[in-house]
């Protein structure tokens, strides 16, 4: 199974990977830092990163579009460097692209949801080219899955939908 | 290196404001739950 790799940022890992791993077509996840200049980033040392979720996903069963809708949907793109109550650009939206394609897919899909008018603000999400991508200590990873209970600020908001277009 | 009271306080008094799941107690964040206040400059 040839697989693909979606890099994004939404605020804490945590909630980010926990939805994200349900998603049918995803193969696996990782948490991480990227977008900054700090090599060997750790969770004490990443200043100048986000938090980010590394998705490997099947393209038969999904695709990069869907991925961005679902993300879209669980975080607020409005938000600068802010989600839900925690404060700093380690919390930004951001969407790492791997190729061209994905940027364009990235940025044709900004500009859907901002001519929807369903979200509350204008989109801050930065688009940027994939750089080096730190994988977290264990205890972040999967870090739902072993406390159920911890901390989220990540759900999905019932009209934060894109129409589905007319072909 | 930001003032982290300031900034700890800052997070708190938007608890009202946070766009959080259901449920969520007013003023939770993830560095008020995992770490305390005293690691808030960290970025959680």
């Amino acid at each position: 199974m040839a697989t693909e790799k979606a890099i994004l940022a939404g605020g804490c890992f945590w909630g980010m990977q926990d939805l994200i791993r349900r998603r049918p077509g995803v193969v696996s996840t990782r948490v991480g830092y990227t977008g900054g200049e700090v090599a060997n980033a750790t969770y004490r040392n990443h200043r100048g990163h986000a938090e980010a979720i590394e998705i490997s996903f099947d393209p038969a069963l999904t695709s990069y579009r869907d991925l961005l809708e679902f993300f879209f949907q669980i975080h607020d793109p409005t938000t600068l460097n802010r989600q839900g109550n925690d404060i700093g650009d380690s919390y930004r939206s951001a969407i790492f692209y791997e190729t061209d394609d994905q940027k364009q897919v990235a940025e044709d899909t900004i500009a859907d949801v901002e001519a929807s008018g369903l979200w509350p603000g204008k989109v801050v999400t930065e688009v940027t080219a994939a750089g080096p991508f730190w994988e977290a200590e264990p205890e972040h990873q999967d870090y739902l899955e072993r406390i159920p209970d911890g901390y989220t600020c990540h759900f999905p908001r019932p009209d934060w939908k894109l129409p589905r277009r007319s072909r | 290196m930001p003032d982290l009271t300031e900034l700890w306080n800052a997070a708190v008094d938007l608890g009202v404001d946070g766009d959080v799941p259901p449920g969520t107690p007013v003023g939770t964040t993830k560095l008020s739950y995992a770490l305390g206040p005293e690691d808030f400059g960290l970025q959680g």
